[in-house]
């Protein structure tokens, strides 16, 4: 396999490997998300959070894989090629920064996660107010 | 990538993952306590313990995905060592900052749950 040909299949790859690293992380948290988004007495703001959650793993994990700059180094697109090892490093590059901005969305949604707990109204005592926000 | 190459970055790897898996197992038990306790929700608890699961694996293998191992088959190996000391290097200072963001999120979690359970 040419350079070339090297750098053409392994940047599809990679960019492949990131939504499946972010659907990985997504099928691990989806159903605690779920459980937590079903005990929020407002049902538009489950289905948002429901909804948007995947997209919150998935965006950030092709951000971190197109932040990798293949010209920052190299002038020209034939020195870029003339170098495999430097095509083997940009693509373990583009694989830590995908695992980078993961880690960074994990903790937004946890943050995410956080101020929806705190606006969650308390549970409503039986036979007392009744239930505020029930939509 | 020659075998050397190949196996400088396996170890560099393993040592990753024994770092994540040894910090999981000290503060595992004593987490889910304190989330059970603050959260007072089976999924709550699960959620926080998987997302601190997850960022700890992501964050070492950011670590040790972005160092690179090109040496010639005539390199010495003390080379191999500092470039895999290097690797760990930046595979603590992940860890290190994750850490740091996730013990402020379950800090701030605790701090007004408990004050919200309190009212």
């Amino acid at each position: 396999m040419s350079n070339e040909q090297y750098l053409i299949v392994s940047y599809f790859c990679v960019g492949g490997l990131a939504i499946v690293i972010a659907v990985a992380v997504y099928a691990y948290l989806r159903r605690p998300l779920a459980g937590l988004a079903s005990a929020f007495p407002n049902r538009h703001l489950a289905s948002i959070l429901e909804r948007l959650f995947a997209a919150g793993l998935v965006l950030p994990a092709l951000a971190g894989f197109l932040s990798v700059d293949y010209q920052s180094c190299h002038q020209s697109y034939q020195s870029i090629i003339a170098d495999r090892s430097y095509l083997v490093a940009k693509n373990q590059e583009q694989v830590s920064a995908v695992c980078f901005f993961l880690m960074l969305a994990i903790l937004g949604w946890g943050v995410v996660v956080l101020l929806s707990l705190v606006a969650r109204p308390k549970e409503p005592v039986p036979g007392g107010e009744a239930e505020p926000n029930r939509r | 990538m020659s075998s050397y190459n190949l196996a400088g970055f396996v170890i560099l790897f393993a040592l990753s993952l024994g770092l994540t898996f040894a910090i999981w197992g000290l503060v595992s038990k004593s987490l889910q306590g304190l989330l059970d306790q603050a959260l007072k929700l089976p999924e709550g608890t699960a959620f926080y313990r998987r997302s601190f699961l997850l960022g700890l694996l992501l964050a070492a293998c950011a670590g040790s995905l972005g160092t690179n191992f090109n040496f010639k088959p005539g390199d010495h190996f003390m080379e191999y060592v500092w470039r895999v000391a290097g690797g760990v290097q930046e595979v603590c200072e992940f860890l290190f900052a994750f850490l740091l963001g996730y013990l402020v999120l379950v800090t701030i979690l605790v701090a007004v749950l408990r004050a919200k359970h309190e009212q």
